[in-house]
Formats: structure tokens, sequence, C-alpha cells
């Protein structure tokens, strides 16, 4: 009973030391007021501590106001600094701005590149694996939308490389198509009857579908094969009619490729309007190994080899604009 | 031109209209300064450096007291000073003891010559007290008693509650009172009844 009221006590003494402070300073509550002065009442100690706390309060107030040794005043020039100062200050938000963008189009980047690799992982390379021995059959232009030119080769001159337009729509022949035979109808446009013999192209020419190639008007067929640049395995049959346009029928909206099979003579017979030129492919038609990707295929192909390289970048220059931008605002801080 | 006027001014980059308020404020940092880092030199380099940042941050002052934000960049400039002699502890020991007591203070003309160096004496005695004290209860102090700041001033400059700023007063002055008690010699006789 006496020691809890000691502590009491005690703990009333604790609390009015700490409070003395303050209480010199009228910053005590009327409550807290109240019960230090019933306290001190009653303790010396406190009336002491007090007092000797009121006496070094005024002897702080007595100090001396020292004199600055010196003007602080700014040199007018400071101006010129302010105004870096504040071209500083809008460099920093464009700073933060690039910054962001920059970590934005990595973020972006880096899951394109994500997507790319796993969600959408190769899909047409199979496809071209398993056309062995495809046919193709070129009928006689319908007027349909469907209808897919091929561009074989140009007949001119010697030297002269064949060359293949392909557009981006096109899309690869999803299933092979059976049968050896192909049937080639060709509409030699104005330049009459006229009796063409495919030449076998060096193999790995591109072939795209709805690929419209325009000869320059030529009636004379041409007497070597054209060069083809970069040929692996597909042939192409050079048909030197001017205005060729032949279709591909068994994949109507599809890119075919020619099998790189050796045409020994096919036979593409053009008559007016109505001709049918039936090609045969006589010659074994090994597997096809993917040699050839559609346009879009390629550019995927590009984008996924350009994409690490394009991370890189993008991760050293979001880094460096980091690094910059928490310099800046560490100085800008310490000013 | 008032103060506000002063500061919108010297905000646009008007260095001539930040000076004034330079002068109107000079002593006032430097005191403060002074009294924090019991060296004239040192005390002017912080307060010449807190003039420079304090017209650089100026578009970023948001209004309020202008006093409570210069002072807190002048404490800034303090806190700094102290950490840089921490960091080289030597160099500035000895700076400091071969220090001559020397304040030139500002002469009172109401006061005669004797007060004058009884009060210069005071000065040197208290200022031992407050260089024992831990930085922050010596700049509170500093800042309440000599310079006669508000809490909610105190608050603002030092950036902390009011709690803290009377718990830091509360035991800044009682050590003060501790270390003047042990030292009554060094106080002039005036003066020096002091404690029980």
């Amino acid at each position: 009973m006496l020691d809890s009221l000691r502590r009491w006590v005690r703990t009333e003494h604790e609390l009015c030391q700490e409070d003395l402070s303050a209480y010199l300073d009228g910053q005590l509550t009327s409550r807290e007021t109240g019960r230090i002065e019933r306290h001190l009442e009653t303790c010396a100690e406190c009336r002491a501590e007090l007092e000797a706390l009121r006496h070094t309060v005024g002897l702080l107030r007595m100090v001396p106001e020292a004199r600055p040794p010196r003007s602080f005043l700014l040199p007018v020039s400071e101006t010129a600094q302010q105004r870096g100062e504040q071209r500083l200050h809008f460099a920093y938000a464009t700073l933060r701005l690039a910054t962001t963008v920059a970590t934005a189009l990595l973020v972006l980047v880096v899951s394109g590149d994500a997507l790319l690799r796993y969600a959408l992982p190769r899909p047409a390379a199979p496809i071209w694996e398993v056309q062995a021995a495809p046919t193709m059959v070129l009928e006689q232009p319908a007027a349909s939308d469907e209808e897919t030119a091929v561009k074989l080769g140009e007949p001119a001159a010697a030297g002269q490389e064949a060359t293949v337009e392909s557009q981006p729509q096109a899309v690869v022949a999803s299933a092979p198509t059976p049968g050896a035979a192909s049937e080639v109808a060709i509409e030699p446009g104005d330049s009459g009857e006229m009796q063409s013999e495919p030449t076998p192209l060096p193999p790995g020419t591109n072939l795209a579908v709805r690929t419209v190639t325009r000869p320059p008007h030529t009636s004379a067929l041409p007497a070597a094969p054209p060069s083809v640049p970069t040929a692996e395995s597909a042939q192409v049959f050079a048909t030197p009619t001017p205005e060729l346009q032949s279709t591909v029928t068994p994949p109507p909206p599809t890119a075919t490729r020619v099998p790189p099979t050796a045409l020994p003579e096919p036979t593409a017979t053009a008559v007016p309007r109505t001709a049918t030129v039936a090609m045969r492919e006589t010659a074994p038609a090994p597997a096809v190994e993917a040699v050839e990707r559609p346009p879009r295929q390629g550019l995927l192909e590009v984008i996924r080899s350009v994409l690490p390289l394009l991370e890189l970048v993008l991760a050293t220059v979001a880094l460096v604009l980091l690094g910059v931008t928490l310099w800046m605002r560490r100085r800008q801080r310490a000013t | 031109m008032d103060e506000e006027g002063l500061i919108a001014a010297a905000r646009r980059g008007d260095a001539q209209a930040f000076n004034k308020l330079i002068l109107a404020y000079q002593t006032l940092a430097y005191n403060v300064a002074y009294r924090t880092l019991h060296d004239p030199d040192d005390a002017a380099d912080a307060t010449q450096k807190a003039f420079i940042s304090a017209f650089r941050a100026l578009p970023g002052f948001r209004g309020g007291s202008f006093k409570a934000w210069l002072l807190r960049i002048v404490t800034n400039a303090c806190y700094d000073e102290l950490r840089r002699r921490k960091r080289r502890p030597a160099s500035s020991l000895d700076d400091l003891a071969l220090e001559p007591d020397y304040s030139p203070v500002l002469v009172d003309e109401a006061e005669s010559p004797e007060e004058r160096v009884m009060r210069q004496a005071l000065g040197h005695t208290i200022q031992s007290g407050l260089d024992d004290l831990p930085d922050h209860q010596r700049v509170t102090l500093i800042l309440s008693d000599i310079q006669g700041l508000s809490y909610e001033e105190i608050a603002e400059v030092t950036g902390v509650s009011l709690g803290t700023v009377k718990s830091r007063l509360s035991r800044g002055r009682s050590r003060l009172r501790e270390y003047l008690q042990q030292n009554q010699e060094l106080l002039p006789r005036p003066y020096r009844p002091i404690g029980k």
C-alpha cells in the first residue's frame, strides 16, 4: 500500500520533472498545469528544479547576439544562375518523363518478346516441311479474288534475276496437295498461241502466292533460265509469257511452294484464252525442307532476332536515364 | 516592399529582392549557425550556403513562414557541417581548440562596458554548455531560448512533432542546467546562483 503510494508519488514527480520545461513556456494544458502546480506545492525538489530551469532559460536569453562577420548578399549574377536552375528543373522533368517512357517501352518489348516466344511458337515452319510433292494446278485465272498469280521469273536477258514479289497477306498452304500432277492453266494474254516450256529455275526460289508479277511484254521465250539468287531447293517455273497469271488451285488462298524437284520436261501449253497446260512433275519429290518462309514469317523472324538487341538497348537506355534522374534528384535535394 | 512582395519577386529570379530578404534575416541566420557550430568561419560559410540554397529553392517555397523555411535550410547547412566534422574529427577539433573565444557581438548602446564584458563571458560559458549537448537538443534550445521561436515554428524548422520539440527542449534545458551548476565558476558572478 505504502509502496504503491510511493510509486505513484515518484511517477508524479518524474512527470513533473519532464513537464517543467513546457510548464515554464506555458505549453501545458490547464489540466496538466493544475497537476504540476499541485505537485509543486508538495515537492521542494521540483520547485528548486523549476527555479534552476527558469534561471537557465533566463541566461540563454541574455546570450549576446553575434554580429555577422560579413554580408551574405548574393551577387546579382545569381539571377543568371537562377535561370539556369530553372532550366535544370525543366531538364529534370523531361528526364523523368523520358525514363518513364523508356521503362514502359522496355516492358512492352519484353512482354511482346515473351508473347512471340511462348504464345506463338513458330506456327508455319512444320507445314512447309510436310509438303512433299505438291501439285500445282494452274488454271485459267478466274475473276475471283482468290486467284493466285505466280510470277515465275523474268524471261528477259540472261543474267537478270527472277524476282518474286510477295505480299504479306500470303498465307502458307495448310495442307500438302496430294497427287503428283499439276495442271497449269496459262492465259498468255495477247501473245497468241504459245507453247512455253517451263524452265526449271535453280532451287530455292521463293514462290509466294498472291504474287503478281508482270513481266515486261515479251513474246520470246527465255533462251536460258533466269538465274535466281539464293536458291536452296525450290523450283520455279519460269514462264516467259508476258502477263502470265496462273492460279494455284489446291489451296485457294495460300502460298504454294514449288517442290524442289527437277522438272525434266514440264510442258506448259498456252492457248489463248482457254489453254490448259498440264505440267507433270515426274521427278521424285523428296521431303521439302522449310527453306522458304512466307513474308510474314520472315518478318516475324526478323523481329525475333532483333528483339533481344532492342531489349538490351532499351534496358541500357532506361538504366542510364534512371541513374541520371536519381543523381539529379539527389543533387536537387541537396541544394 | 513587404516580405511577401520580396519573396514573390525573388521567386521570379530577382536577386535584388532576395538580397533585401537576406538583409532582414542574415543576423538571425548567422546567429543560429554560430551557436550551433561555435565557429565564426564555419557559421559564415553555412549561412552563405544556406542563402544560396534558399534562393535556388525559392520556387519550391509553398508559402507559410518564410523565417521557418529559411531557418530550416540554415540548420540543414549546419548539420551538413557537423557531419563533415565528424568525418574529419581531427582537423575540426584542432580548429576548434585553436579558435580563440572570438565572438564579436552587436553593440547595445544602452549597455555599459562592464555589462557587455559580462554578457560576453556569459555567452562563452553558455556556448560551452551548448557544445556539450546532442545536436538536435542544441539546435532546439538555440531556436527556442536564444532566438525566441515558438514551439510550432521550431517544429516547422526541425521537421519534427510538437511533442518531440517539447521533449528535446526539456532534456536540453536540464542538461544545460546541470552543466552550468557544475561549472558555476565559469559564470560571471551576477549570474551565478543557479540550482538548488
